[in-house]
């Protein structure tokens, strides 16, 4: 069984009376790749802010189950925007990082070049465009070579290729059994990266599990038969779907891996049913996504 | 100790703002120095040369001092108030400092700022002293030097109520401008209403009576004039400072205060 690595009981978290997280309860394991979705206003950043000990919580507690007196140095962290000072070059800021984790200051050489910014290395932070800036932050988060990376909306401001560059990054921590947290709401970002997924919607958990489990790209099949009833019964004893609903007159289904419409057809026409209608939907993962967060 | 120093030094030596403000605060504070010790008035029972002399010149340059603690505290504004505009006391959690941490770093730099002040002030006495005393004793220069002691006590004070400002309110412009109101007219006026047994505890007034201004009384002519003609009551001198020693405690007391309750915001606010 896999080990939790952070636990997040029952937060709440209110601004004036906005209510930005509601009862939140979660946990990550080791080597997840976990990522949170949601929309705008869902409290990605606040969960991420309060884990980061940024932001205090009205209620709730979390639980990093790090072997470190100070874990917090275990954990590498971009929140929001880059915060860096301004008036120091990419090279000043990151001594001050070293610092404060007390490593190494070849440590600045490795990061800068890992996210390819060693060649702003003197550079003013205020001199750099919105995606150097973004890699920066990311170089600041890998210093130290932390346990844990967590991540919000970490391609923001990052062109396609630093995108596919950030991603490389992610894999390649991950493979080093790294566990990463990303907050994002580009389900793209989620779905190519994570392992697992928790959607929130207005501070609240709405689902949480596997990525391929919750945001399959498969097709949804519309079938109908002149006894609508006795074929969905019977495609539910089969255990040939993964969904199954029955909408008006017709069946929405998804189709377990090893099964695709044409072998559906089969198995029902020796079944003795015949089917009037089957329908192939391809349902793109927004959709599924806005679908569990209506 | 020397981690949160150096991390706070990086900050600080690079921000243009220090390098200026510091600039003014060293330049104006010899200029007006200078001038005041070049003022050579003859006034009846008044012995202004006295105050360029040792043991009293400690008392002039450090009451001249007094005029820019306002200087630094601003700049400890500036300094804090970046933080919370550039969010990096954000940045500084996330990588691993802890909030006390955050405060003693800053606590550093005041107690920096303090010393530095202090150190200017004590060569710019002995300078001065030298320069206008012709025949003085080793005890005799050194007579009245505790009160750049007190004047580092005092600075530390002004500096650690901007701390409490700017933690409190988060903003560059207000928290000088705080700063100002409370320093200049509120306090005053506040006292106004209450008995001098009261008013006399008040922070500011606490603070400033730390370095009154120098006695000017010449003790020697007291007897050849009219010392009755000058009314010097109202001029609150070290000699008759109510208690220079009490106040000490009483400001020793408003630092733990102030810086207490610096801690306890920054520990319950979100950054």
């Amino acid at each position: 069984m896999s080990e939790p690595i952070l636990e997040i009981q029952n937060i709440s978290k209110n601004y004036g009376k906005l209510k930005a997280l509601n009862n939140l309860s979660f946990s990550v394991n080791k080597g997840d790749i976990y990522g949170i979705l949601g929309p705008n206003g869902s409290g990605k950043t606040t969960i991420l802010s309060i884990i980061s000990d940024i932001l205090k919580a009205n209620s709730g507690n979390f639980i990093w189950h790090l072997n470190s007196l100070n874990y917090r140095k275990n954990i590498g962290t971009l929140i929001e925007t880059p915060n860096f000072y301004h008036y120091l070059t990419v090279e000043q800021n990151l001594k001050i990082v070293v610092a404060i984790k007390e490593v190494h200051i070849s440590e600045i050489t490795k990061v800068l070049k890992l996210v390819k910014l060693d060649n702003r290395k003197n550079s003013l932070f205020r001199d750099l465009s919105l995606g150097l800036k973004q890699r920066l932050a990311l170089a600041s988060a890998l210093v130290g070579n932390p346990t844990v990376i967590v991540l919000d909306e970490p391609t923001n401001g990052l062109d396609p290729e630093g995108i596919a560059e950030f991603r490389e990054i992610i894999i390649e921590q991950a493979k080093l059994g790294k566990t990463i947290i990303i907050a994002s709401h580009v389900l793209d970002e989620i779905e190519k990266v994570c392992t697992n997924v928790a959607i929130l919607k207005k501070g609240t958990l709405i689902k949480t599990g596997k990525v391929n489990e919750l945001l399959s790209t498969k097709e949804k099949v519309i079938i109908s038969s002149t006894n609508i009833e006795n074929t969905f019964n019977f495609l539910v004893q089969s255990g040939i779907t993964e969904y199954i609903k029955i909408i008006n007159s017709d069946i929405e289904l998804i189709l377990q891996n090893d099964f695709d419409t044409e072998k559906l057809n089969e198995y029902l026409f020796k079944n003795n049913i015949i089917l009037s209608k089957l329908d192939i939907i391809k349902t793109s993962l927004e959709s599924q996504f806005l679908e569990i967060i209506k | 100790m020397i981690k949160l120093f150096k991390i706070e030094f990086q900050k600080l030596i690079s921000l243009s703002a220090f390098k200026a403000i510091a600039i003014i605060h060293v330049a104006l504070f010899i200029v007006v120095l200078v001038v005041i010790s070049g003022f050579d008035v003859s006034i009846p029972g008044i012995n202004l040369k006295q105050l360029y002399q040792f043991p009293e010149i400690w008392g002039l340059t450090t009451w001249v001092a007094s005029w820019f603690n306002l200087l630094l505290s601003f700049l400890i504004i500036i300094f804090i108030g970046n933080e919370y505009t550039y969010k990096t006391f954000r940045q500084n959690v996330i990588d691993g400092l802890s909030r006390t941490q955050l405060l003693l770093g800053k606590s550093y730099i005041i107690l920096l700022f303090g010393l530095s002040a202090m150190i200017l002030v004590f060569f710019s006495s002995i300078i001065v002293g030298s320069l206008n005393t012709e025949t003085v004793s080793s005890n005799d220069i050194f007579s009245k030097a505790y009160l750049i002691f007190v004047y580092f006590i005092q600075s530390i004070a002004y500096m650690t109520i901007a701390m409490l400002i700017v933690l409190f309110v988060k903003n560059i412009g207000l928290s000088i401008l705080f700063f100002t109101l409370y320093f200049f007219p509120v306090e005053l006026i506040i006292r106004g209403f209450l008995p001098e047994s009261i008013s006399m505890y008040f922070p500011i007034k606490v603070i400033s009576n730390l370095t009154p201004l120098p006695n000017v009384v010449d003790t020697n002519a007291e007897a050849n004039y009219q010392i009755n003609a000058i009314d010097t009551s109202n001029i609150q001198t070290i000699t008759d400072s109510p208690d220079l020693m009490l106040n000490t405690f009483a400001a020793l007391a408003y630092i733990t205060i102030f810086w207490s309750l610096s801690l306890l915001i920054l520990k319950k606010q979100d950054l």
